[in-house]
């Protein structure tokens, strides 16, 4: 973030304020990739991680007007960013019976995960099909969500505890201990990895590109 | 021997964060106690295979479907310089509809009515003075404003509007202040 100056976001987002889409087009390009990563972690899978993405900019856009420049923006944005995040857990919690066929289920054999190499002709999904990558998805995937949540923040996105306590708003004890857990329990996935998918699964799932 | 208070410290440790004697001890603890330094060990690996996790890539149509929805609800608003807008209509309407509402039911006042119920005021007032209303139904025209204040009390003698008056304005009244009270929200939130 170094390279922008605070007085030119300043002016950006005060433009955004009186409702300047091209000034909000740039703002978003600037916060868009942690945005979006942040989103494709919680969620396991691009369409779904592009839905809350694009939901966490409108959400912000309309509540810039009550942005009063007390936090950092990017501490806003993401709080936003991770509320949306969380609602929609919740909201796919509230209706476990509907669940898709390329996000991992939430189950302790994890099957449904072990399909999703398989799938879609997605360039994206197929550039991430990496092995690491697809274990990587379905073992998050298995973590609580506001464990998740702070591990992602921590492990991969790479925010402070100070950071992710302001956009949690949380106090510092609590992340720490939550990261604590959110890392001890990935850890016991972690290790029982290889029963959890054994090694042929995701390689005919990559062989499988080829057929359709 | 225990190791639950260098659990907790584990994030913490293993983020650098800890300094002093309470690194100095954690170290310590480590290089005795094979769980704890194994436990670090593991997850010391975890974080490398996180590592291995690709940079992702936002799609390019991203902030082009954020515009692209903004832009609709601008246009279709077309009057977001004046936040509260759509609130103030509401709480203009509730209004017209109270002052319109209140002013039609109102209890008939054509003089079929008020003759008979005069003569009765005036028979009874006899030495006293008048009840309040009375004065205002003796009066040739009364103002709307004046009668309709009144004539609450009137109506519990049994004329039909009243029940349906106050049904109005228990409904429209509050609806009104609800509506005032978002339009002062909405331009406050505009600042």
């Amino acid at each position: 973030m170094g390279e922008f100056l605070e007085t030119d976001e300043k002016i950006l987002i005060s433009l955004c304020k009186r409702g300047d889409l091209s000034a909000y087009d740039k703002l978003m390009q600037r916060y868009e990739k942690k945005v979006y990563a942040l989103c494709f972690r919680m969620a396991g899978n691009p369409d779904d991680a592009a839905d809350l993405a694009q939901e966490a900019f409108l959400k912000a856009f309309r509540a810039l007007p009550s942005f009063n420049g007390q936090a950092q923006f990017s501490t806003w944005l993401y709080r936003i960013v991770t509320n949306t995040c969380l609602d929609e857990q919740r909201k796919q919690a509230r209706r476990p019976q509907l669940f898709s066929l390329d996000k991992p289920l939430n189950t302790e054999d994890g099957h449904l995960a072990l399909t999703l190499p398989a799938e879609a002709p997605d360039p994206l999904a197929t550039a991430l099909s990496h092995e690491t990558e697809a274990e990587i998805k379905a073992l998050l995937s298995m973590l609580p969500a506001a464990q998740r949540l702070v591990l992602v923040l921590r492990d991969m996105e790479g925010y402070s505890y100070e950071e992710i306590a302001r956009i949690l708003n949380l106090n510092s004890g609590t992340v720490k201990s939550r990261l604590n857990r959110a890392r001890a329990r990935l850890r016991d996935l972690y290790l029982k990895k290889e029963e959890l998918f054994p090694p042929t699964v995701h390689l005919k799932g990559k062989e499988g590109r080829g057929r359709s | 021997m225990s190791c639950e208070k260098f659990t907790e410290n584990m994030s913490a440790y293993l983020d650098g964060l800890l300094s002093g004697k309470e690194l100095s001890e954690f170290q310590e603890h480590l290089s005795v106690c094979n769980r704890c330094s194994q436990e670090a060990e593991e997850l010391q690996s975890m974080f490398s295979w996180l590592k291995q996790a690709g940079d992702v890539a936002p799609p390019k149509e991203l902030r082009k479907s954020v515009l692209a929805e903004l832009k609709k609800e601008q246009s279709s608003k077309g009057r977001r310089y004046l936040p509260g807008f759509s609130q103030a209509v509401a709480a203009a309407a509730v209004l017209i509809m109270l002052v319109v509402g209140n002013l039609s039911l109102l209890p008939p006042a054509p003089l079929s009515d008020t003759v008979p119920m005069r003569a009765t005021y005036q028979e009874e007032s006899g030495a006293e003075t008048p009840p309040a209303d009375a004065i205002i139904y003796t009066q040739e025209a009364p103002d709307n404003v004046q009668f309709s204040e009144k004539s609450e009390l009137n109506s519990a003698a049994g004329s039909e509007p009243f029940p349906r008056r106050l049904a109005l304005n228990l409904i429209l009244i509050p609806l009104f202040l609800f509506f005032s009270l978002r339009v002062i929200q909405k331009r406050k939130e505009a600042g």
